[in-house]
């Protein structure tokens, strides 16, 4: 059983070492493509990222956001909801807060940074709530109805800062926010702000939601086979609407602390492509729903993010390249060839382990 | 009787380290009907998909009249004459019979051109129905073969497929577990065609565990434990019931529960009246329910399958929304309480579906023998799950309730169905239930842990308890319950008292023959 354990370890090791090591080959053949040695890239990308204080902190800027959209994706993937609507949720409180960031005026700033946050974190949850709602009561798939909203809240709000809010300079943006409303910096020219203080705490609070609570423990049993907990009394439909609210939730503070603490004003390209909510995804997918494995990949997405930047800058390696390297990195890790070879695996390391849950099948 | 049809020589099948067949040597005389015994994972199934090219055995070769022969599908075991009828039917509702009979194998004109004959693509529909009209007459099979399968029994529905395969002119036809979906007095059909089938020189082999069915019709029986051939018997005065299920559990059993003399008290527990719901078409599944239990008393509810039972259950426990009636607990109106809120008030719940609906399959049994309770002290404290208790209640309940588990917490997914079955029992019988609503408390369940189940079930009883059971096995809805009740097409039909009933009566019942007026049920309710 030991033996078993560390085997099943090591298949989920490889479910993340061999796509990095896939993804990484590919991307190699794209750097060679522009001119450029691919070790030279990835070194660079690693020597920015990570060997300067400046480095870390604007990685860690990067990583912020993508801590909370990862983790507020992982908390409706656990229950088997499949709410791909973080990243309009993020339009949604990154817009409400930069509003409130500029209207509400003459307040300190002990009462304005919170009350923005919270503006932005409700506008987000309640922009959750649609799907929400609609996948308790009427059963609609929530896969259709959160990326259609998506598409709305990103052309709305921009459509918006277009037109009623614009300032009248040439690109659109709404007014900047006051003083009192932004979210201080370590260091005034790096990315990181407080915000990762607000990212950390959320994700604590889930780690422990998930593991120790209740509430954790229902929303295993949903994940699993919503069929059950519905006789055991878990009153499903109930919890996929507060599954879907809370995730909207973060995902709303996520944007507003965006928008709080590096934009300072809302322009509809602050979420970049691909979005903060989709990189949020991405991490959610590759560690499986782990928040430890969110966290770590959060870190290496603002890692590429920031990397990438600096890479373009100063070798001339264009942006998209490092998209296609994270592309294929959530490509490889949905494959998961090492479960997929499990058996075989298995089989390598000690002689054939009884299958009996196939026999039991076929007494069926 | 003739020479050997068919034989297995040391016939093994291995699934990964876990043997499913180990040597299994029989053989089958030509025109005999042989019945192959054993408890659920015992391997009987796996041994007739060999015999039917479904599965290849890992070692060992069958023998075909005394020929070795390779069966790669299933389609190669009829060309030789190897026809096998499954428990869940294959059938097409929407078609007739005799085009359900001849599917893939359609009678196709011939076309005549210049002297020379083509296959056509045109289906001689009459040459067909002749052809299955003289195979039904041939063996008294009583069936319309214009029919469409969707407006037949199930007792014909199995017929059909029985005719599938003579169609197919099989000589050796396998029936794996043929009764199980049957009423009394569809099952002495089923014999009875299988001995007409005999005269006419065809060979069976037939699986299942029921007993007293397998005295009736079978010629030999052979016994599988554990993948292995216990012995073969003949089939006489010599054999008994104890006998053979000794040889299929390996100790002595219990065939017949015991119920205590202990009489069903005054005290109407649970009180179910008018009680009626719909689907989402607006048609109603259950029509005007009304019964009620007292404490001590077990009501069983019998009926073929798909009869409204497990809409009732959904009704009762709280899945189902009731459109007209009401439910009362100890005098308080219960109707249409979410489950948690059943659950609160000492109800025991054990759902049909046991691995859809009782168990959580990839959770570990510590997590499963806590849910519906998870929420409370000691489990859980200001919201946060509590280790210590659960791990705790967990040790507490495998040993009282005897579950075996294969390592200290495994997921119950990797549970054989007693064991699973079990963790239900357990769970739902450990929190001091005043009301236990049961259903199916044994299907797909080997004889120790029925047994089991049936004496903590009667336990329960004589604790107090009142009990609703639904099965779909007649002899343990009537073997556990005080009364039963007959349901068909979503309406209760006829009361007994399960100790001067018969079970050809209750049959008739059941299959819509007879029923009770509503003010007779009510007068004897």
């Amino acid at each position: 059983m030991a033996k078993d354990k560390s085997v099943n370890r090591l298949i989920s090791i490889g479910n993340i070492v061999i796509p990095l090591i896939l993804a990484f080959i590919v991307g190699s053949i794209f750097s060679i493509l522009s001119r450029c040695n691919p070790f030279t890239l990835y070194g660079y990308i690693i020597k920015r990222a990570f060997f300067s204080v400046g480095g870390i902190l604007n990685t860690l800027g990067y990583a912020t956001p993508i801590i909370m959209t990862g983790i507020a994706t992982a908390f409706s993937i656990k229950a088997g909801i499949f709410n791909m609507g973080i990243e309009g949720q993020v339009f949604v409180g990154a817009f409400t807060s930069a509003l409130a960031g500029y209207m509400i005026k003459g307040l300190p700033v002990f009462i304005h940074v919170p009350l923005c946050l919270l503006i932005g974190a409700l506008s987000g949850a309640l922009y959750a709530l649609v799907p929400g709602l609609l996948k308790a009561k009427l059963r609609i798939n929530e896969v259709v109805t959160t990326v259609m909203m998506n598409s709305i809240a990103t052309q709305v709000t921009g459509f918006l800062t277009q037109s009623y809010l614009s300032t009248g300079d040439a690109y659109a943006h709404t007014e900047f926010i006051l003083e009192s409303a932004r979210l201080s910096k370590f260091i005034s020219k790096y990315r990181c702000t407080t915000a990762i203080f607000i990212a950390l705490a959320i994700w604590l609070v889930i780690y422990f939601v998930l593991k120790k609570t209740k509430f954790g423990y229902e929303i295993e049993c949903i994940g699993r086979q919503w069929e059950f907990s519905d006789s055991v009394g878990m009153r499903v439909s109930r919890k996929v609407i507060i599954i879907f609210v809370l995730g909207g939730l973060i995902a709303g503070v996520a944007g507003a602390t965006e928008i709080m603490g590096v934009n300072y004003n809302f322009v509809s390209t602050f979420s970049a492509n691909p979005g903060i909510g989709w990189d949020g995804f991405y991490a959610c997918i590759l560690s499986a729903s782990n928040p430890v494995g969110i966290l770590i990949y959060a870190i290496v997405f603002g890692a590429l993010r920031y990397g990438a930047l600096a890479a373009q800058t100063w070798l001339g390696v264009p942006l998209d390249l490092i998209n296609v390297i994270k592309s294929t990195l959530v490509l490889f890790g949905a494959i998961k060839l090492c479960t997929v070879y499990s058996e075989q695996i298995k089989g390598f390391f000690f002689k054939k382990k009884a299958v009996k849950a196939e026999h039991q099948a076929q007494e069926v | 009787m003739g020479s050997i049809l068919i034989e297995t020589r040391d016939i093994t099948k291995k699934f990964g380290d876990f043997t499913a067949n180990d040597k299994i040597n029989i053989a089958v005389e030509e025109g005999e009907i042989r019945a192959i015994i054993g408890e659920n994972g015992a391997g009987k199934s796996t041994l007739m998909n060999m015999l039917y090219g479904i599965l290849k055995p890992t070692s060992g070769e069958i023998l075909f009249n005394g020929k070795p022969v390779i069966l790669d599908s299933p389609l190669d075991a009829i060309k030789l004459g190897i026809g096998m009828v499954h428990q869940h039917f294959k059938l097409s509702p929407s078609l007739s019979i005799y085009e359900n009979i001849v599917l893939g194998d359609e009678t196709v004109k011939t076309l005549n051109v210049f002297g020379k004959h083509f296959k056509g693509f045109l289906v001689d529909q009459k040459k067909e129905m002749a052809e299955i009209q003289a195979l039904v007459d041939k063996f008294n099979f009583n069936l319309d073969i214009t029919a469409k399968v969707r407006d037949i029994s199930i007792g014909a529905k199995q017929r059909v497929e029985i005719l599938k395969m003579l169609y197919r002119n099989v000589n050796l036809l396998i029936l794996d577990e043929p009764t199980a979906v049957l009423i009394p007095s569809e099952v002495e059909d089923l014999i009875e065609r299988m001995q007409d089938l005999k005269k006419a020189g065809k060979t069976i082999i037939i699986i299942t565990h029921k007993l007293n069915e397998v005295k009736m019709c079978a010629d030999n029986i052979t016994v599988i434990r554990g993948g292995r051939v216990i012995g073969t018997v003949r089939n006489d005065e010599s054999t008994t019931d104890s006998d053979l299920a000794e040889m299929m559990v390996g100790r002595p059993v219990l065939l017949r529960v015991n119920k205590s003399d202990k009489k069903p008290g005054d005290k109407v527990v649970y009180r179910v009246s008018n009680l009626s719901a719909k689907d989402s078409d607006g048609k109603k599944i259950i029509n005007d329910i009304s019964f009620d239990i007292h404490e001590n008393e077990v009501i069983g509810i019998a009926g073929v399958e798909g009869n409204g039972q497990t809409d009732l259950m959904l009704a009762l426990t709280g899945l189902l929304d009731i459109s007209e009636g009401s439910v009362s607990f100890n005098g308080e109106d219960i109707t249409g309480l979410w489950p948690d809120e059943l659950r609160r008030h000492k109800i025991g719940i054990v759902p049909e579906d046991r691995y859809r609906q009782g168990l959580c399959l990839g959770m570990p049994v510590s997590a499963n023998l806590i849910a519906g309770m998870h929420g409370r002290w000691p489990f859980c404290v200001h919201g946060i799950m509590q280790n210590a208790p659960i791990k705790e209640n967990k040790e507490r309940l495998v040993e009282a309730f005897d579950i075996r588990l294969g390592s200290d917490d495994p997921p119950v997914g990797s549970l054989s169905g007693g064991n699973a079955q079990k963790v239900i029992i357990a769970r739902e019988f450990s929190k001091h239930p005043q009301l236990l609503l049961v259903s199916q408390p044994t299907r797909g369940v080997d004889i120790g842990a029925i047994e089991f189940i049936h004496n903590e079930i009667l336990r329960m009883r004589d604790k107090g308890a009142a009990i609703l059971i639904f099965s779909s096995e007649l002899s343990e809805v009537v073997g556990l319950s005080d009364k039963v009740y007959v349901m068909y097409k979503g309406e209760f039909v006829g009361i007994f008292k399960s100790d001067d009933v018969s079970f050809n009566e209750l049959g008739l019942y059941m299959s819509g023959v007879k029923r009770m007026s509503k003010e007779e049920i009510a007068a004897n309710g």
